[in-house]
């Protein structure tokens, strides 16, 4: 009978769309785990080379056969806020300079769309983190 | 090159704002384990600099409210091989009718032709689907092909300008822009003791005269973007294999070859990447 495969680790790696190489974060990652470093990605880059310059988080679950597979998550939601205030970057110095407002609708559009990937159920809370990020950011958050 | 990670201790609901600060700041990435983000940064950058990076994104992430306190420890990583867990466990692979992938310290079986790869830092160990499909396709096209000149853009390891080489063209070049996979291929060309093989440091106008046989195993969105250098290195009715196409992916390359005057002859699939022989 097949030996029945098994989920050893999962890990979650955020690089750059088209640019993973076995440097760092890359190699620390997924090296103790045996996987082919390579491999992963030659894939990742296949997956992603039409994204831009976008960061783009990856889940890999690697199995006991050293075989792996990935998924690739949502974009960061500092991503979908920037787009949203039309803005190019976050503020350096977000407790002093403001870059950019979002309205509280546009707080629960980017809310919906990451909701599958934040560590909630409620729509409530992902709007907080949301609003957190935006924070972080320099961008206000108006009625 | 040599880094400096940083290790946070982050609630899951500050990770990814944490990420994307650290990455506007000169970051390269990070990997999440057990509540705690592994952050990486060149050291080229300056450990000062660094940290002045970090106290920034620190400030940030209390002012997002998402947390409050962000605690961090950091350590400087020297060079090395990442790849190396994976290659102790490198065993030696079948490969079409004849060949045989080997590490350096493996022999070959009898009566098959040993292809030695140090895989290095590079693609290209014929443990990878779209590797194995060209090594194949190479050695059925030998019986179609003249055994002139063979040419690799993006050699990676040098596995197919070396296995072209033995499988009877009288000559072989590989290219590759990263000087890491130039090193790999070298190598590995002196490891299987062959002459005229050459592997350039660059792009494909490297590369001097027309090819009988061209190999790009790349990515889809780089083929398309060499589309006419690879076409113009053909010899008039010659073949190129196309790999790396992500099965969805296949239909836009060919357009862009057969705009150039290119027919596609064979379309090979495993379900999830395409290959394409072509003719000039």
């Amino acid at each position: 009978m097949a030996k029945k495969k098994e989920v050893t680790a999962q890990v979650k790696l955020v690089i750059s769309a088209g640019k993973a190489n076995p440097a760092p974060p890359v190699g620390p990652a997924l090296g103790p785990h045996g996987i082919n470093i390579m491999e992963f990605c030659k894939q990742f880059n296949a997956a992603t080379q039409k994204m831009g310059d976008t960061l783009v988080p990856a889940v890999l679950s690697i199995y006991n056969d050293r075989s792996f597979t990935f998924i690739l998550k949502t974009p960061p939601a500092s991503e979908l806020i920037k787009k949203a205030a039309g803005i190019p970057k976050g503020s350096g110095t977000p407790n002093k300079d403001k870059v950019g407002v979002l309205t509280e609708a546009q707080v629960e559009e980017i809310a919906k769309t990451k909701m599958p990937d934040l560590n909630t159920a409620s729509l409530e809370a992902a709007k907080e983190i949301i609003k957190g990020t935006a924070r972080s950011m320099g961008v206000d958050i108006r009625g | 090159m040599s880094y400096y990670e940083f290790i946070f201790e982050v609630v899951p609901e500050a990770a990814e704002t944490l990420t994307q600060l650290l990455s506007d700041r000169g970051c390269l990435g990070v990997y999440e384990r057990e509540h705690r983000l592994f952050s990486y940064f060149p050291d080229s950058m300056g450990i000062e600099r660094i940290r002045k990076m970090v106290a920034e994104s620190s400030l940030a992430i209390m002012t997002s409210g998402l947390q409050s306190d962000l605690s961090y420890s950091y350590s400087y990583l020297s060079e090395r091989d990442w790849n190396e867990t994976w290659k102790k466990k490198y065993q030696p692979i079948d490969v079409g009718e004849t060949l045989t992938i080997i590490p350096p310290w493996e022999t070959a079986p009898d009566g098959r032709t040993a292809i030695i790869i140090d895989p290095g830092m590079a693609f290209g160990t014929g443990h990878h689907e779209t590797t194995r499909f060209c090594l194949a396709s190479i050695e059925r096209l030998c019986r179609q092909a003249s055994h002139g000149r063979f040419c690799d853009i993006g050699t990676g390891t040098g596995i197919l300008a070396i296995a072209a080489r033995k499988l009877g063209f009288a000559e072989a070049a590989g290219v590759d822009i990263d000087p890491l996979a130039v090193d790999a291929a070298r190598r590995n060309v002196r490891l299987n003791e062959l002459d005229n093989v050459i592997i350039y440091e660059g792009s494909i106008e490297k590369t001097t005269g027309h090819f009988d046989l061209v190999a790009a195993n790349l990515l889809s969105e780089t083929l398309k973007a060499l589309a006419h250098e690879i076409e113009a290195r053909m010899k008039p009715h010659s073949l190129a294999l196309l790999s790396g196409i992500l099965t969805g992916q296949e239909d836009e390359v060919i357009e862009v070859f057969s705009a150039l005057g290119t027919a596609v002859e064979e379309k090979l699939s495993d379900g999830r990447w395409i290959s394409l022989v072509i003719r000039r």
